[in-house]
C-alpha cells in the first residue's frame, strides 16, 4: 500500500478503534486533524506566493539585485532616484498585476468549474476571452470604441465591454427554462467560434501595423500595467472573493448535482447568476488589462483541488493562491528565461500550463 | 398531539409539453411509516417525488401538517422535505464526512452551529449507517453501495419531516439492500419521518413497505398494504408479466416471475 493509502487507513483506523462509545468523537477528531492539514497547506501556498513575489520584484533587465531592489523600493541608503522609479513604476506594478490577474482568473475558473459542473471550464470556455479579443481588435484595427474615452483606455475598455456583454448574453440564454450547465458550455463554445471568426475577418482587413499590435495584445502582457489598473483589479477581487466565500457551502453542495442542492435549499438559479456575474467581472477585467492569459483559470483550480479537495472553504482560497503563484512565477520566468528579453507572460503561462494540464489529465485517466 | 401526515390531492405536474401526473391523489401517509412507490419505467414515480420536493412546477395540493407544501418558499420546503436522487455524482473531490457536513451546513437553520457540533452529528449519522470507518475516504474511492449509504446519510442528517428516496437500493448487493432498508425503516419509526421510497425490486417492497403505491402511466393502479397492492393481477396490468405472489417457507411474501404476459 502506498504512503497516502497507509495514512488514510491509519486515520480511518482511529475512527474504528473507538467504535463503541467514543466513535463519534474519534471521527470528528480525525476530521479535525484533516482540517488542520488543509489550513497548513493554505499557509504554505501563501508563503510560496510571497517568496515568488519577492523574487519577481528583484528580477529585471536593469540588474538590480534583491538587496538593491528593496533599498530602492523603500528609499533606503544608496538607492538612486532612477532605481526608485524602476521599482515603483515598473517592477512593483508588474509583479502586483501578475498576482492580481492570476488570483482573479483562477478564482473565476474555480467558481466556473463548480457552477458548470465541468472540470474543463475556465473563464475562456464561455467565450469571455474571444469576446475581449474582438473588442480589442475593433479598437486596434478599426479604431471603434466608446466616445469620450482617453486613447490609453481604448483597448481595455473595449475588451471589457465585449467580454462583459458576452457573459450577459449567456446569462440571458441560461435564464430560459431547461438550460442546464451542458447547454451553457455549448453556447459558450458557439460564441468562441463566432467571435474568433469575426476576429479573423478583422485581421484579414487589418493594416500591418495594427495587426502587429493586435497579435502582441493577444499574447498577454503585464508590461502595460499601472496603478490605476491595479486599483480596479484589487477592488474587483475585494468585492468578488468575500462574495464567493460567503457562498462556500452552497457551492460545495452544488457539486452533488442541481436536484440534490435544490433539495438542500440552495437557490441554484440565483447562485449561478451571481457566480457568473463575479466570474465575468474578474475575467473581463483581467483580459482587458493584460490580454489573453491561458491556462491559469483552468490549471489553478485543478492544482488547488488536488491539494485541498472541493470543500470550498479551502478550495476557493487555495485556487486564488495557486493562480496568483502561477502568474507570479510566470512573470519571473518571463524576465529570466531569456536574459534581457521580457517575454509576453501569456506565452509563458501557456508553456508552463500545458505540461501541467496534460499531466493532470493523464493522472485522472490513470486512476 | 395529532399525528403528522401527508396527503396528496389533485396533483398535476410534468414537463412543459408533457404532463406526467394528472390530478393524482394519494391516501394519507402517516409519520413513522414507509411508503414504497413501484411501477414500470416512466410511470411517474420519480416525477412524483420531485414534485413533492419542489423540484418541478406542480399544481394541486400536497398537504403536510395543515400546509400545502407546493405553496411554500423553497428554503422553507427544504427544511421539511429532503429528496435523494438515484446516484451520488462521480468526480466530487470530497471525503465521506465532508459530504454529510455539507448537507448539514447548507440547511438555513444550521449555519450558525459550531464546527464541533456539526462534525459530531455527521460522524454519528455515518456510524448509524455503519460507514463511520469510511469518514475520511474520498467519495471517488467508495463502492457503489457505499456511495448509496453516503447519499442516504446526507439525506437523514438533515432530519427532514418528509424523506423522499429515489431508488436507494439500485446499486447495492443484498446485504447492503437490507442495511439501507432497515436503516430507512428504523429512521422512519425512531425519528417519526414520513418516508417515500421508489423501488424496482418488488420483493424489497413486500418486505419493507407499510404501504405500496403502484403507479402506471401517471395514475394509481393500486395502493394499500403490500399484499393488497402487489398481486398477480396488478402486476400483469402494470408490468405485463405473469407472476405469482406466494409465501415462502418462512411465511414471507415473494414475487415469482413466470414470464411475459401475452
Amino acid at each position: 500500500m502506498d504512503k497516502p493509502g497507509e495514512r488514510l487507513a491509519d486515520m480511518n483506523a482511529q475512527i474504528v478503534e473507538a467504535a463503541t462509545g467514543h466513535a463519534r468523537d474519534a471521527a470528528a477528531d480525525a476530521y479535525g486533524n484533516l482540517l488542520w492539514r488543509r489550513r497548513l497547506l493554505i499557509a504554505v501556498l501563501a508563503t510560496a506566493l510571497a517568496a515568488s513575489f519577492f523574487f519577481d520584484i528583484a528580477a529585471g533587465p536593469s540588474g538590480l539585485g534583491l538587496g538593491q531592489s528593496f533599498n530602492a523600493l523603500f528609499g533606503l541608503e544608496g538607492a538612486t532616484r532612477t532605481q526608485g522609479i524602476i521599482m515603483w513604476e515598473v517592477r512593483l506594478p508588474q509583479a502586483v498585476t501578475a498576482i492580481l490577474v492570476g488570483a482573479a482568473l483562477s478564482l473565476a475558473g474555480a467558481e466556473m468549474q463548480t457552477i458548470l459542473d465541468n472540470p474543463l471550464a475556465s473563464p475562456f470556455t464561455l467565450g469571455v476571452s474571444s469576446a475581449a479579443s474582438l473588442g480589442a481588435a475593433l479598437a486596434l484595427i478599426l479604431g471603434v470604441s466608446l466616445p469620450g474615452l482617453p486613447a490609453t483606455w481604448l483597448v481595455p475598455a473595449n475588451a471589457f465591454l465585449f467580454a462583459f456583454v458576452s457573459v450577459m448574453i449567456l446569462q440571458a440564454l441560461s435564464a430560459r427554462r431547461g438550460t442546464g450547465p451542458d447547454t451553457l458550455v455549448l453556447l459558450g463554445i458557439a460564441m468562441v467560434f463566432a467571435f474568433n471568426a469575426l476576429v479573423a475577418l478583422l485581421q484579414f482587413v487589418a493594416s500591418e501595423a495594427a495587426l502587429q499590435q493586435f497579435v502582441f495584445w493577444t499574447m498577454g502582457s503585464i508590461a502595460q500595467t499601472g496603478w490605476t489598473k491595479i486599483a480596479i483589479l484589487a477592488v474587483a477581487l475585494a468585492i468578488a472573493f468575500p462574495a464567493s466565500f460567503a457562498a462556500r457551502w452552497q457551492l460545495t453542495a452544488l457539486r452533488f448535482g442541481t436536484d440534490r442542492a435544490r433539495s438542500f435549499g440552495v437557490p441554484v438559479a440565483r447562485l449561478r447568476f451571481f457566480t457568473l456575474l463575479r466570474v465575468s467581472m474578474l475575467a473581463a477585467l483581467s483580459v482587458a488589462f493584460v490580454g489573453t492569459i491561458g491556462f491559469v483559470g483552468l490549471v489553478g483550480p485543478h492544482i488547488a483541488r488536488l491539494l485541498v479537495g472541493e470543500d470550498h472553504r479551502f478550495f476557493l482560497p487555495a485556487s486564488l493562491l495557486t493562480g496568483a503563484t502561477m502568474m507570479s512565477l510566470a512573470s519571473l520566468a518571463s524576465k529570466t528565461l531569456i536574459p534581457g528579453v521580457l517575454l509576453p507572460v501569456g506565452i509563458v503561462t501557456s508553456l508552463v500550463g500545458i505540461p501541467i494540464f496534460v499531466a493532470l489529465i493523464l493522472r485522472r485517466r490513470g486512476r | 398531539m395529532t399525528e403528522r401526515s401527508l396527503a396528496i390531492n389533485g396533483l398535476t405536474c410534468g414537463y412543459p409539453k408533457h404532463e406526467v401526473l394528472k390530478e393524482l391523489s394519494l391516501p394519507r401517509i402517516c409519520a413513522g411509516s414507509v411508503t414504497v412507490m413501484i411501477g414500470p419505467n416512466a410511470a411517474g414515480k420519480t416525477t412524483l417525488l420531485r414534485a413533492i420536493a419542489g423540484l418541478l412546477p406542480a399544481r394541486g395540493e400536497v398537504n403536510f401538517d395543515g400546509r400545502n407544501l407546493l405553496a411554500l418558499a423553497p428554503t422553507e420546503l427544504a427544511g421539511l422535505v429532503t429528496y435523494m436522487p438515484q446516484v451520488l455524482p462521480q468526480g466530487v473531490a470530497l471525503t465521506t464526512i465532508e459530504a454529510v457536513i455539507t448537507a448539514l451546513r447548507v440547511a438555513p437553520d444550521r449555519r450558525g452551529d459550531s464546527d464541533a457540533a456539526v462534525h459530531a452529528e455527521a460522524a454519528a449519522v455515518l456510524n448509524r449507517l455503519n460507514i463511520g470507518h469510511l469518514s475520511l475516504t474520498p467519495l471517488d474511492e467508495l463502492s457503489g453501495g457505499q456511495r448509496q449509504l453516503v447519499s442516504l446519510a446526507q439525506a437523514i442528517v438533515r432530519r427532514p419531516a418528509v424523506l423522499l428516496l429515489d431508488e436507494p437500493t439500485s446499486a447495492l448487493d443484498p446485504r447492503h439492500q437490507i442495511d439501507v432498508m432497515s436503516a430507512v425503516r428504523e429512521i422512519a419509526i425512531e425519528d417519526g419521518m414520513i418516508v417515500m421510497v421508489v423501488l424496482h425490486d418488488l420483493n424489497l417492497a413486500l418486505a419493507w413497505a407499510d404501504t405500496v403505491v403502484l403507479l402506471v402511466d401517471g395514475k394509481i393502479a393500486a395502493a394499500g398494504p403490500p399484499e393488497e397492492a402487489i398481486t398477480s393481477a396488478t402486476l400483469e396490468t402494470a408490468y405485463r408479466v405473469r407472476a405469482r405472489v406466494e409465501r415462502c417457507s418462512q411465511g414471507r411474501l415473494q414475487v415469482i416471475y413466470d414470464g411475459k404476459s401475452v
